[in-house]
């Protein structure tokens, strides 16, 4: 038994239940028997890495679906050992770069070469090429996405690249030009709140329609999390009861409360244990940038129309702070001092005016 | 001059890292000398058993005779049962090197601080109470002699604070043997060119090394203990041959201290060997051993690395810590010294105020402070001395009708150095601060009254809000005094900037600040100018933030004595990525990105519980995704700053976090600063600086002394 | 970037009215003996201008090139311009037209600053290169000059100490290389190498002659498409000849053979933001509701629409918007380039739309 994100994933481009046009798109793509590099681009949750398994396995048949989890071992011209994981099958190679940070211009030049210097093993199948499958290629380094694209170039007859991001704005020009973008939207609430009646329905469950929307809503468009959160609930409760709340992950409720505490009081000593509270999450591998979203998020909701645009401006200044500075603490502190400032006055201003 | 050779004999068997490091650069001489090398000269019943240059060589053949693999002792009650027959001419050679010097007669070259040594306890210029206290660990130590295991003291303090002069001065008074741990170099070179060994294993002569520094140590310390027959032959026989008749009789109860002042280099690489080693000794040893280790702002000689807390609880370890010497007391001794000097006529004297100079600019360093003044007393460096300034002398009036003397620390002396002041052109110390004060002295900043400069700008009347009074110091020499980089510098003060701030506004802009300071040192090609850079912005951005001090005589609210925390931030980002590396390796089968894993998956799978996971498994998803409100030990929980913590990694704190942070043990347990910190209160004293604690204690020790000499 | 050639041996290219000179022939045909059993090849490629005739637009640059050609000589070359405008097609043909195929490869040493930059490379593997003699005939009995060429792309990514390194080499090796340097912006080349070579700048293509030579492709490709789609290629590619082409081949492959491509096919490949939502987007602004503007937001995010393309597209929304004064343009602009900045360090899309929206929304609703 696993999660239902994993047990019900769609293992064909036939299968998938929704962006059906695009998956026609592919399959023909497949059929066509030129098959370019691929940069998949979508917000997280939208389906970009079944959409690639389905895609690969269209392209080499059920093989791609045997996978080994093997580490790889690269030496970078200053003698630095690397390790990095990779997932792989006889057909094609699955890396995340990012993982390990800026040595990855190395690891990526390294490991296509490797795979593409390699010959297709399997003879019976009908590709001459190989697949290596980048996840977050957004993460990438400047260095190594210019590296990427000439490496894209020089191994092109033996090897194809598919591309995994968020969002296209951090991968360079010279790399989006060079691949087939494929925009993978996340999915609407009706399509969500669709899978999750199947699923329950493969588990040989009955999910009230509106329980079913309401996890939809809450999940942000995220079918990933939809899922996650249809499981818990199923844990938690069954038959499903749709006036119970749905239950959140612990740093999130976490996170609330942290804005709470903001919003309350205004002070040197709640910016302490705010900050106290900001390592907590950190430490719990919460990244920074989704940390400063939730608070945005709920600090939002106590404030009005005017106040709301300076705090997002606010936000929107520290979180670039944020991913240009080295420590995430300073940023997020800064602007949680900045929106007590701005809070307070807002406050003042307000029994000024009652008076 | 037997007393000269002794001394260069003395500069090159004995190379201290520590001391060097600290000692005034002038002659050679001069630097060769320390109060850590009067043990020959003693005239007092102490079987100094240091091996002196003439010996070295006579020990080195005689090794490389018997072919033994440890190739040199310093001690030679190490060897002696291989060169028994040498033991007279050494004690000859000792006791001949050490008369002379003893005696009035000797020549002006003779270093001061090596001929006005304490040789009585009445002589040192450490705290009465010190000496009491390790006159008793002593005592106790000697009856309890051979019933426990080895008792241990560490015995810290600032260079030249007489820590060495202490152990010697009492081990004699209590007719105990000092028996000394001498690392020698020389060895090393012997080893490169040594013919009878490894002639074909140059290239493993490091591992080699290092092996054997330490397998010598181990020897040493085992040894001392193993044969304290031979080594009491040897030395009963040296004291009675110097000073027979103050020895006790007994000479089976008689005692030796071992005594570690030169730690090997290998064990601030090493620290756990060190640690075995000494847990060995304690279980095994019999004899008390002492530790002297100088305080030092420098990583390397860190005293928490050799001697972690848990390590001190568990051997016993008793620490005692001298001070600074005081002011009061150091120019009592000066004068002395003077007056005793001035009987030999060839001495210009110079005026007190030279001398009180002298005294407040060696901040406490008995040694440099009579190096400085001997200096002082040449007759062909007179003519370098400047006229006496009235300025310093001025500050020195006024420090006067406090009644207290004291050292120009924090604020002041930036002021006084840009208004030349006499002494530290002659031998002043170079000042580098632990990181707990320079923090400090940032957040308690100090002011000083615009009206005594001139040069204080106005500000137009739309910018009056951003008036300061002129700071009392210069941040950035402080961070650069702190000897840590500038970001490492900046993580510390953003630890602890937000509880001396009182206002919301203040810290929106002191966050601002901090802001900007972590942004600027990202460029990573320009990294090394831009800190500096961004140190200047995160320590004056919260310097001017800070709308309670705006003018030097405006009052703090209630900014009291606060402790200082260490940054969590490292140990926050390393958790960090511990946690991240050790649940892709746990959920290796869910490959998700790091990301999703942390913040989706995991906190999901601790929902919904799937009885597939193992237990490690299991305890690790709680671990990660539950929250302190549920979970009280908190991991990002505060460390304190101690006083003489000191950054032994900081560099790259984003790569790992530096290893000092020691997240679970609680390291606060400095009594005497929490004492003094309620003192402080009491006193309503309440901005004092934390950076003065020290001097502080110096000042109110000082009081005590001059109550008990009235009563004398 | 390809001003390219329709010459060379295929069918569908020899209907092209430029003739096809023997060297750029041949040059197709090693082409096509490399890949094999007709592995299909990337259009950028297979429509490369085969000699200089056939660069489109640049006719200065063409003019000074053919002079050379004729002369077999050639002075240092520096060539900038925008992306797609065929610097790189230019020196690659016009060195097929001078070494002739065989040649070709011994000749031509061509490297890409930002894969192999720093000053080892130049001193290494350029100057290795440049110690090779080159003998001044070529087998088919032609003249040919006694020299190599050696391309660095990119080369405004160089470091300036590999560039102050490359001075040197360019002076000591003058006998026997030629450089050429290929850049977009000729400020990032230091001075004593920009006066060592013969500057060109190419134009970025006028819409008449992407129109053109775009069809002609589809005419070759055999694949229909619509003339809103050629239009919407225009858009979408702003004028460089790769992306389009790129962007053209990609839709001809998601259609498949039979298919027709269509504008909305363009768009969703060039990932162009539909004029819709971009509509909606700006209508948001002046409702001056914060919650209505966090949904619109949210759900062109969520729909996988790049911030950095919403900029592109808002930028020439906004200039044309008559219900802003100047002055709210100006800081509206003002704005998108701090946006734009933050989003190429990697700042989050969504806060960073936000808050460029917010300032329009305020602008819109309470500025003047």
């Amino acid at each position: 038994m696993s999660l239902w994100v994993d047990k019900y994933r769609p293992n064909s481009l036939s299968k998938l239940d929704y962006h059906k046009d695009q998956a026609a798109h592919l399959k023909k793509l497949v059929e066509g028997g030129d098959f370019p590099h691929l940069l998949v681009y979508g917000p997280s949750g939208a389906g970009k890495k079944t959409r690639v398994m389905c895609t690969l396995r269209e392209l080499y048949g059920p093989g791609v679906e045997k996978l080994r989890i093997e580490q790889s071992h690269f030496t970078t011209p200053s003698n630095k050992k690397l390790e990095i994981s990779t997932i792989s099958s006889n057909y094609h190679i699955e890396v995340n770069p990012s993982d390990v940070g800026h040595n990855d211009r190395v690891v990526i030049q390294e490991l296509i070469k490797n795979v593409a210097q390699v010959n297709q093993l399997d003879t019976t199948s009908q590709k001459n090429f190989k697949v290596v499958v980048l996840t977050e290629v957004d993460r990438l380094t400047k260095d190594a996405q210019h590296a990427l694209r000439r490496t894209m170039e020089k191994y092109m007859a033996t090897c194809r690249l598919i591309l995994c991001c968020n969002s296209t704005s951090k991968v360079i020009p010279a790399i989006r030009s060079r691949c087939l973008g494929l925009r993978v939207p996340a999915p609407s609430i009706e399509e969500i709140s669709h899978i999750l009646t199947v699923v329950c329905k493969k588990e040989g469950l009955t999910l009230p329609p509106e329980m079913a929307s309401k996890i939809a809503e809450k999940s942000s468009r995220n079918l990933r999390r939809a899922l996650l959160m249809c499981e818990a609930c199923r844990v938690q409760q069954y038959p499903f009861n749709p006036d119970k709340e749905i239950s959140e992950p612990d740093w999130e409720i976490f996170l609330r409360e942290t804005a709470t505490m903001i919003a309350q009081q205004q002070s040197p000593k709640r910016l302490l244990e705010v900050r106290g509270r900001l390592y907590e999450l950190l430490t719990h591998c919460i990244p920074s940038d989704i940390i400063m979203k939730g608070l945005l998020r709920e600090l939002l909701s106590v404030c009005d129309g005017q106040l709301k645009s300076e705090v997002v401006q606010n936000a929107a200044f520290y979180e670039h702070r944020l991913q240009q500075g080295q420590k995430a603490i300073y940023h997020l502190e800064a602007f949680v001092a900045k929106f007590m400032a701005i809070y307070k006055r807002f406050l003042e201003e307000g029994i000024a005016d009652i008076f | 001059m037997d007393c000269l050779d002794s001394d260069d004999d003395v500069q090159f068997v004995k190379i201290d890292p520590v001391k060097s490091k600290v000692k005034p650069k002038k002659s050679v001489t001069w630097v060769s000398s320390s109060f850590g090398d009067f043990g020959p000269n003693l005239s007092t019943p102490i079987s100094k058993t240091k091996i002196k240059g003439g010996s070295l060589s006579d020990l080195k053949r005689n090794q490389t005779d018997s072919n033994i693999s440890v190739p040199q002792t310093s001690v030679f009650a190490f060897t002696s049962q291989h060169e028994s027959r040498k033991r007279p001419r050494e004690s000859d050679h000792c006791i001949t090197s050490r008369l002379p010097s003893h005696s009035k007669t000797c020549s002006s070259k003779d270093l001061w601080c090596d001929k006005y040594r304490p040789l009585h306890r009445n002589d040192l210029a450490v705290h009465k109470k010190k000496v009491e206290e390790l006159c008793e660990w002593l005592a106790r130590a000697k009856s309890h002699w051979k019933k426990h295991a080895a008792p241990i003291l560490l015995l810290t303090g600032p260079p030249g604070s007489g820590k060495t002069a202490c152990v010697q001065v009492l081990c004699a008074q209590l007719g105990m043997d000092v028996q000394e741990w001498v690392t020698n170099l020389e060895q090393v070179a012997d080893q490169w060119s040594g013919e009878d060994f490894h002639r074909s294993e140059k290239s493993r002569v490091d591992v080699y090394m290092s092996q054997s520094q330490s397998s010598q140590f181990h020897n040493f310390l085992v040894r001392a203990n193993k044969y304290p027959a031979l080594e009491l032959m040897g030395s009963a026989g040296h004291v009675s041959e110097s000073d027979g008749g103050n020895v006790r009789g007994h000479s089976a109860c008689h005692s030796t201290t071992v005594l570690v002042e030169d730690m090997p280099n290998v064990f601030f690489r090493d620290p756990p060997q060190f640690h075995n080693i000494l847990r060995k000794y304690h279980y095994s040893g019999h004899s008390p051993i002492v530790f002297i280790m100088s305080d030092s702002t420098s990583s390397t000689s860190s005293v928490q690395k050799l001697f972690p807390k848990d390590l001190q609880h568990q051997l016993g370890v008793v620490s005692i810590s001298l001070n600074p010497v005081a002011p009061t007391l150091l120019l009592k001794l000066l004068n002395k010294v003077m007056s005793q000097e001035a009987r030999q006529a060839q001495v210009t004297q110079p005026n007190s105020s030279v001398i009180e100079q002298i005294a407040l600019s060696s901040n406490g360093d008995i040694r440099s402070a009579l190096n400085s003044l001997q200096f002082a007393c040449r007759m062909d460096t007179a003519d370098l001395k400047p006229p006496v300034s009235s300025a310093p002398r001025g500050r020195l009036k006024k420090s006067g009708t406090d009644s207290k003397l004291k050292y120009r620390t924090s604020g002041k002396e930036d002021v006084a150095s840009s208004g030349g002041s006499v002494a530290s052109a002659i031998g002043a110390k170079d000042t580098s601060i632990f990181l707990f004060q320079a923090v400090g002295k940032i957040l308690y900043l100090k002011r000083g009254d615009p009206s005594t400069q001139a040069d204080h700008p106005c500000l137009p009347r739309h910018l009056e809000l951003h008036d300061r009074h002129p700071l009392l110091m210069n941040p950035e020499e402080v961070a650069a005094k702190s000897h840590v980089s500038g970001d490492f510098f900046t993580t510390f003060l953003h630890e602890n900037y937000v509880e001396f701030l009182s206002s919301v506004e203040d810290l929106e802009r002191a966050s601002e600040y901090f802001s900007d300071a972590d942004y600027m040192s990202t460029l990573w090609a320009a990294r090394e100018e831009l800190q500096q850079y961004s140190v200047s912005v995160a320590t004056r951005g919260f310097i001017h933030s800070n709308s309670d001090v705006v003018r030097h005589d405006s009052t703090r609210k209630n900014h009291g004595w606060r402790p200082l925390h260490k940054s969590r931030w490292f140990a926050t980002n390393k958790q960090a990525n511990e946690n991240i590396t050790t649940a892709r390796q746990i959920f290796q089968g869910y490959h998700w990105e790091p990301e999703v894993l942390c913040s989706e998956i995991l906190p999901y799978i601790s929902l919904t519980n799937p009885t597939l996971h193992d237990t490690g498994q299991i305890s690790f998803v709680q671990e990660m995704t539950q929250f302190s409100q549920w979970k009280r030990s908190s991991r990002t929980r505060l460390v304190r700053l101690d006083e003489k913590d000191v950054a032994s990694d900081e560099e790259e704190g984003e790569a790992g976090g530096p290893t000092q942070m020691k997240t679970g043990a609680p390291v606060t347990d400095d009594k005497a600063r929490d004492g003094q910190s309620k003192e402080e209160s009491v006193e309503g004293d309440s901005f004092l600086s934390s950076s003065q604690t020290n001097v502080q204690n110096v000042e109110k020790e000082e009081e005590e002394i001059l109550i008990e000499e009235y009563d004398d | 970037m390809q001003a390219f050639l329709k010459g060379g041996t295929s069918s569908a290219a020899a209907k092209e009215k430029t003739q096809s000179p023997g060297p750029s022939a041949s040059g197709t045909k090693s082409q096509k003996g490399k890949d094999g059993k007709a592995k299909p090849v990337p259009w950028i490629e297979k429509y490369r201008p085969r000699s200089v005739e056939d660069v489109a637009y640049q006719d200065e640059v063409i003019a000074v090139l053919k002079k050379c050609i004729q002369g077999s000589d050639l002075p240092n070359l520096l060539f900038y311009g925008p992306p797609g405008t065929g610097k790189t097609s230019t020196i690659l043909a016009a060195a097929r037209q001078l070494f002739g195929p065989e040649l070709f490869r011994n000749r031509v040493l061509e490297l890409n600053a930002s894969d192999e930059r720093g000053i080892s490379v130049v001193r290494e593997k350029v100057k290795k290169f440049a110690q090779l003699t080159a003998g001044g005939s070529r087998s088919d009995g032609k003249p040919c000059p006694p020299f190599k060429i050696i391309i660095l792309d990119e080369a405004d990514s160089m470091t300036k100490d590999a560039q102050s390194a490359l001075r040197r080499t360019m002076e000591k090796e003058s006998k026997t290389t030629r450089f050429c340097l290929i850049c977009n912006y000729v400020s990032r080349i230091i001075g004593p190498i920009t006066s060592r070579c013969a500057k060109f700048r190419f134009k970025a293509l006028a819409t008449d002659i992407l129109t053109s030579r775009l069809k002609a492709i589809c005419e070759a490709e055999g694949v229909s498409i619509e003339d809103a789609a050629v239009d919407a290629l225009l858009a979408a590619s702003g004028g460089d000849m790769r992306r389009a082409i790129m962007y053209l081949q990609s839709a001809s492959r998601l259609c498949g053979q039979d298919g027709t491509i269509s504008q909305s096919m363009i768009f969703n490949i060039a990932g162009v933001v539909p004029e819709d939502s971009l509509d909606q987007l700006i209508s948001t602004c002046s409702s001056d509701s914060y919650e209505e503007l966090d949904k619109v937001v949210k759900n062109v995010i969520f729909e996988g629409y790049a911030a950095s393309q919403i900029l592109e597209q808002l930028f020439d929304k906004v200039v044309n918007m008559n219900t802003l004064s100047d002055q709210q343009k100006a800081i509206i602009f003002e704005k998108m380039a701090h946006t734009d900045k933050c989003l190429l360090d990697g700042a989050d899309e969504y806060l960073q739309l936000m808050a460029l929206f917010s300032t329009i929304m305020q602008q819109s609703c309470h500025g003047s």
